[in-house]
């Protein structure tokens, strides 16, 4: 045999196992697809939560806070066996309109048990999730509670212990608010994060424990970033004068928080040489809500008490916040499309220049299908705690005698809300109000 | 061919596949402890230690507490000033139990009076007969009570979950406030974080 001929039958025999080689890679990246859409599936299948969560939020905004929980509750039975990433945000859901409807027993429950997830899957990662993620989208992955959401949790649990009558919980649930914010705020350094909520809350449990000094250094914190520092002030000053033990504390929640949006760009054909890919992209964006949620004129048997004082512009807090985690979720978005469009490359280029022949066509296919098909997958995460108001509002009314008493409030937009309420000698009456449209 | 199908219907196998749960009876102390958070572990050591030091205590030594053998009774609850939802009253209760247990003292029900009080207001009406029915005026009277506080110090970060608990209880003279015998516990532990779920 000559050596041309030689030469030629190496030729022949390196394409022949480069061939059984590329096969049996095509083979391997097959079946690793077919594993990576079963976990991905979820992101698949699943339904944008503005239209799973669109029934009771529609009867929250009404104030039909008890038709609102039966729908919640359909709306956890149905996370809970077709959604399971967004199980525990219903729970949320369900737990805060709980809380506005008067349940504060399935409020306690709920919020507690959502609260323990999200700590525990805070900062971890989950591979199978995150390989998932990465060829379709964000949707299937666990909802992962914000920092502002979970610095919410407690002040929600803290108000439900004490109107269902347990102060001994409330003071519990108002130590781990204090310790969430040494965590998230003081120790991070994150004072965007700040919820004068939580710490005016906390400074009334101490005060009503007698713990004074511990009041006054919330309300010395609170000064330095309270919108309505003349309130806070006199909050401070008062500790110092006699107290009142019979005294009404009106928490009003005022509108609702911002949403997200959809931004999609493509599926666009982008040709990349004698290639083709298929680039999409899909982002949240938030918009505020157009409900008021602004103060209100506080009437008590038509006698007028003053306006209600924000306590925390929460609307402010998300917009922040979201504008500080912008870089991380663009960050998330470009490798998502990267290694999408990639995969969508390397087997065209496969197909075209090494594997010869029908199955070279076959895989060159099945790259540009891969690439339309992810493109078409890609999903904005739109998940985030709706039921979250625009704005706290608190009125504090000292010296009242005891009786029975009709609250009016008279929104600077001329909405006019009316309940009764009972003042008993001797105690500290805490009224908990939500207004969201 | 052969090989490939095997590996896909393996890999299929494995992705689909799930486990049942297992139930496992008597566990020992150290398993009852699963977090930072407080345990049946930490109950019962504090119990224990509480009960020891009271048995060595000079209270409960003097020949006065052993002739007189003076009525206990337990405040309703230890004070929580934790971050954790703790059934305080399961505390004083264990410890109330390895004090009787070991004869170092004896208890009046805090908790039973409007029972109490009924039963004997029924028992006084014309439905019982006089001599089997309980006598009015009989009730003993406790001359120390069981109090006590709980908290701790939690330390967080991204990595690791340190909690100190501090459990302190005392017994106090019901008619002179004076504290007689007090003795606290430290409790630490560390819990790792994962980074993979």
């Amino acid at each position: 045999m000559n050596r041309s001929s030689r030469r030629k039958n190496v030729k022949e025999k390196t394409r022949k196992n480069l061939g059984v080689f590329v096969f049996r890679l095509m083979s391997v990246l097959f079946v690793l697809i077919v594993v990576l859409f079963q976990f991905s599936c979820s992101a698949i299948q699943s339904k944008p939560y503005g239209e799973v969560s669109k029934d009771f939020l529609e009867d929250y905004l009404n104030q039909d806070f008890s038709g609102a929980l039966s729908k919640a509750n359909e709306f956890v039975n149905f996370s809970q066996n077709q959604q399971k990433q967004d199980y525990h945000l219903s729970l949320l859901e369900r737990g805060k309109v709980a809380l506005a409807g008067g349940d504060y027993v399935t409020a306690i429950r709920d919020l507690q048990k959502a609260e323990k997830f999200f700590l525990d899957i805070e900062g971890r990662i989950s591979i199978s999730e995150e390989s998932g993620a990465l060829f379709t989208n964000e949707t299937g992955k666990q909802y992962q509670a914000e920092p502002y959401e979970i610095l919410q949790i407690n002040p929600y649990l803290a108000l439900a212990y004490f109107l269902n009558g347990d102060f001994q919980g409330a003071r519990v649930e108002r130590n781990r608010s204090m310790n969430k914010i040494h965590y998230y705020i003081e120790q991070s350094g994150k004072t965007y994060l700040e919820n004068p909520f939580s710490r005016y809350l906390s400074a009334l449990i101490y005060e009503w424990e007698n713990k004074i000094r511990d009041a006054e250094i919330e309300y010395d914190k609170m000064l330095k970033f309270a919108k309505d520092i003349n309130f806070i002030q006199a909050e401070k000053e008062h500790l110092k004068g006699k107290r009142t033990d019979t005294e009404l504390v009106l928490f009003l929640e005022s509108g609702l928080s911002p949403s997200k949006h959809e931004k999609k760009y493509g599926p666009i054909p982008v040709p990349v040489g004698k290639y083709l890919v298929t680039v999409a992209f899909a982002y949240a964006e938030l918009q505020n809500s157009s409900y008021y949620g602004d103060s209100y004129e506080v009437f008590l048997n038509s006698e007028s008490k003053g306006w209600t004082h924000c306590l925390y512009d929460l609307e402010a807090t998300v917009v922040e916040q979201y504008r500080k985690t912008q870089d991380k979720r663009i960050g998330n978005l470009v490798k998502r499309v990267a290694v999408k469009q990639g995969g969508s490359l390397v087997l065209q280029v496969l197909g075209q220049e090494v594997i010869e022949g029908e199955a070279g066509m076959v895989v060159d296919i099945l790259g540009k299908l891969f690439g339309v098909a992810t493109a078409f997958m890609e999903k904005a995460d739109l998940r985030s705690w709706r039921t979250l108001p625009k704005s706290f509002q608190v009125k504090r009314i000292r010296g009242l005698l005891p009786g029975e008493y009709v609250l009016r409030l008279k929104g600077k937009n001329g909405a006019i809300r009316e309940r009764s309420i009972t003042i008993q000698e001797g105690k500290k009456e805490l009224s908990y109000l939500v207004f969201p449209r | 061919m052969f090989r490939f199908s095997f590996l896909l219907i393996f890999m299929l196998f494995l992705v689909s596949c799930s486990t049942q749960s297992k139930v496992i009876e008597d566990i020992s102390e150290s398993e009852t402890v699963t977090g930072s958070d407080w345990s049946a572990k930490d109950l019962r050591r504090v119990a224990r230690h509480m009960s020891d030091s009271l048995s060595d205590s000079r209270l409960v030594q003097s020949p006065k507490y052993k002739q007189e053998k003076p009525r206990w009774m337990l405040a309703r609850e230890l004070s929580n000033d934790t971050d954790e939802h703790i059934n305080t009253r399961t505390i004083m209760e264990k410890i109330r139990t390895q004090m009787i247990n070991q004869e170092l003292a004896r208890f009046v029900d805090d908790q039973s009076m409007d029972d109490i009080l009924s039963e004997l207001s029924l028992q006084e009406s014309a439905l019982f007969d006089p001599s089997k029915a309980l006598q009015i005026g009989k009730l003993i009277g406790a001359k120390f009570i069981l109090r006590g506080r709980i908290s701790n110090i939690r330390k967080r970060s991204e990595k690791q979950n340190i909690v100190s608990y501090n459990i302190t209880v005392q017994a106090v003279n019901l008619e002179t406030r004076d504290i007689l015998w007090t003795d606290d516990v430290d409790i630490d532990r560390k819990t790792v974080r994962t980074r993979f779920r």
